[in-house]
């Protein structure tokens, strides 16, 4: 019986003391024994048959004791490691790409936010933390991701620009040198190659608004200062990666001027710009000499 | 017959094996010579060993496999003929010695090896007949194409052949090759020796997570790495089997971690003493959640210590039993069903024990449960 929301004692538990909370354990202790593995997890749901599992947010220690008493991440440690290495490859093909290398010097270095800007849209990657000594490398670990994106973002240094609004077809053109000779004693032509270019250029339109991020309406002053910061990116001079959502993706520079016009709104301005390629997206060494990423020669 | 011709000139030859043929090159202007002549002495007993014409509008002259010793010194002299007859005077001695081919190879790796680590120590060897000295060699590293990634220093001292190369990547393919050369000008090579490199780096068990963002158009990752710090009162711990024991000594985790809130422990041990074993405890506080191996009435127990403000929670747990199965691993129950125990009036303790704690919504619980050791 409940009366004044007291039971006066008939509850099972009523006269059992409070349970006692001894918060911030800091310290865990061991003694004389044979120890196989020590778990603990700040979720209490977990149990014998995860003691195994990859750790995660929860796990506070695991120490397996297999030849040391390390109750940490294993592998990664001050003693083995100077710097870790981020490495990405599309699932399925061989070759790894370096993307961001850090030093480590204390233990807090262990711990970094990254991001990766250069990948296809629609493909599975393969994302690999590695940690190296003296360039050697010891310990791994690799984690799947898919990319996914809609319309074309064009990504330089110092910015990323992008668009999902009236996309055109970014219709390309292949560019190689090839003469055509007409030999008087030939029915037919002889072509010549007197160079080894051999590379893309096109062009690219597409609506840019901005939109207000509460009413989700056209921002009108804000996609006038909008297109004007895309197009004195477009103006900078620097190399630029572009990608679209079919999955290509490009370094390059823009050519041309590009333009600004209206696409039967007032409101719905339209920009173009026209690009060729100038150097391989995939490759480690192009991406830093357009300064497009920080990872030095000693990683390519 | 007049000498009209212009004595030719041989050029200096290093030392060779005379078990292979050997081609002998000079010099010589003047009218075309359509054949040529070969004189060899042995330069210790000046016996003449070889005397033979050529026919040819090169200008050397090819020795046979076999004609010459191995560890001798012999002199060779040349002279022309052209298509009238004429000839040249025969050529100033020029001195030429020969020596089995050396054996010059590593003999630590082979060609198509496995490498297993990021680093590797060759070790060359060399030896030849007649003793003939090493004079240099050089170590060179290539690329799965054939492009050359390193070469080291040239060195000179014949009795220290081994050699790091570092940075060896893994899953790539490289090619091994050193060269050298005798002191009588015998230039060796080991060839090219392909290694395949794949080496078990150990996978690591982090935190790290990698995330797309469909908006921005960019993937995210994070690492979350921890390193817990402990310390022991001693060095009285070993190593064996997965498994570490520790005797009179303090196994204490101090560092870089913090419970708050709800917990599991699991906890895997065996030949536990009968007293406390286990402590969890927070700084700044007199109480510590502890548990301890007792016997009471013959039967073993563990017991878990939950202090609050006035006193201790005690909650005692029967070491597991053990239950019989028959061969084919099924357990044995009597005939209402009840599997059939042994007791644990014993506490050999041979066997893993997984302590099992928990804290859920302020309430605790602690769960025994047996695990046969693995034959």
């Amino acid at each position: 019986m409940i009366f004044l929301g007291t039971t006066f004692f008939s509850g099972k538990y009523t006269l059992s003391p409070l349970n006692a909370n001894i918060d911030g354990i800091s310290q865990i202790q061991m003694t004389d024994g044979t120890y196989d593995h020590l778990f603990i997890s700040a979720n209490p749901e977990k149990g014998p048959a995860n003691i195994h599992d990859e750790w995660d947010e929860h796990t506070v220690l695991n120490a397996d004791f297999n030849d040391n008493l390390e109750a940490g991440n294993s592998g990664f440690s001050l003693k083995n490691t100077d710097t870790m290495v981020i490495k990405i490859r599309e699932k399925g093909t061989m070759d790894w790409k370096t993307i961001e290398t850090k030093r480590v010097k204390n233990v807090e270095d262990f711990n970094f936010y990254g991001i990766y800007r250069f990948a296809r849209n629609n493909t599975d990657y393969e994302l690999m933390l590695l940690s190296t000594i003296a360039g050697i490398e010891n310990s791994y670990v690799v984690r799947e991701v898919r990319s996914e994106f809609d319309g074309m973002y064009l990504i330089g240094n110092d910015g990323l620009f992008g668009t999902v609004y009236d996309l055109d077809g970014c219709d390309t053109t292949r560019n190689t040198t090839a003469s055509i000779v007409n030999l008087l004693n030939n029915r037919y032509a002889s072509v010549y190659s007197n160079g080894i270019s051999n590379y893309d250029s096109g062009s690219v339109t597409g609506t840019f608004l901005k939109l207000d991020p509460d009413s989700g309406l056209a921002d009108e002053a804000g996609g006038i200062g909008l297109r004007r910061e895309f197009i004195d990116f477009l103006c900078n001079q620097k190399p630029k990666v572009l990608k679209l959502f079919d999955g290509r993706i490009w370094l390059v520079r823009i050519t041309d001027t590009p333009s600004d016009t209206q696409n039967g709104h007032p409101d719905l301005r339209q920009i173009t710009f026209s690009w060729a390629e100038i150097g391989d997206v995939n490759s480690v060494k192009d991406l830093y000499q357009n300064g497009l990423t920080d990872v030095t020669s000693e990683w390519w | 017959m007049a000498n009209q011709l212009n004595t030719p000139i041989v050029n200096w030859s290093p030392a060779f094996d005379p078990a292979f043929s050997h081609t002998f090159t000079f010099s010589y202007t003047g009218n075309q010579a359509v054949k040529n002549r070969a004189v060899i002495y042995d330069n210790d007993t000046y016996e003449n060993v070889y005397d033979r014409i050529q026919e040819g509008l090169k200008l050397d002259h090819v020795l046979p496999s076999n004609t010459l010793a191995s560890g001798r010194t012999y002199v060779i002299q040349i002279q022309v003929f052209d298509a009238a007859g004429a000839s040249s005077a025969l050529s100033a001695p020029v001195v030429f010695q020969c020596f089995t081919s050396p054996e010059f190879y590593f003999s630590n790796a082979e060609d198509k090896m496995v490498l297993s680590s990021a680093n590797f120590t060759v070790l060359l060897s060399y030896s030849q007949t007649e003793s003939e000295p090493l004079q240099q060699f050089q170590y060179y590293l290539y690329g799965q194409d054939r492009t050359l990634l390193y070469s080291s220093d040239v060195f000179y001292d014949g009795s220290n052949l081994t050699h790091t190369i570092y940075g060896f990547h893994n899953d790539s393919i490289y090619y091994l090759r050193a060269v050298g050369r005798t002191v009588h000008g015998m230039e060796l090579d080991t060839g090219y020796l392909q290694i395949i490199v794949q080496y078990q780096i150990k996978p690591a068990n982090i935190l790290f997570s990698a995330q797309n963002h469909r908006e921005g158009g960019y993937l995210s990752y994070y690492t979350g790495i921890k390193s817990i710090g402990y310390e022991t009162q001693n060095d009285h711990y070993s190593f064996a089997g997965g498994e570490v024991t520790l005797w009179d000594n303090m196994l204490t985790y101090n560092d870089q971690f913090c419970i708050t809130g709800d917990f599991t422990v699991v906890l895997k041990a065996r030949k536990l003493p009968l007293e406390t074993f286990f402590r969890m405890k927070a700084d700044d506080c007199p109480y510590e959640i502890s548990m301890r191996m007792l016997e009471i009435g013959g039967l073993y127990y563990c017991r878990l210590t939950v202090p609050y403000g006035l006193g201790d929670y005690v909650f005692y747990r029967e070491l597991p039993k053990a239950e019989l199965a028959d061969a084919g691993g099924h357990r044995l129950t009597t005939a209402s069903g009840i599997p059939i125990s042994i007791v644990n009036l014993t506490y050999n303790a041979e066997d893993l024990v997984t302590f099992t704690l928990r804290r859920k919504g302020g309430l605790y619980s602690l769960t025994l449960s047996f695990e046969e050791e693995e034959a």
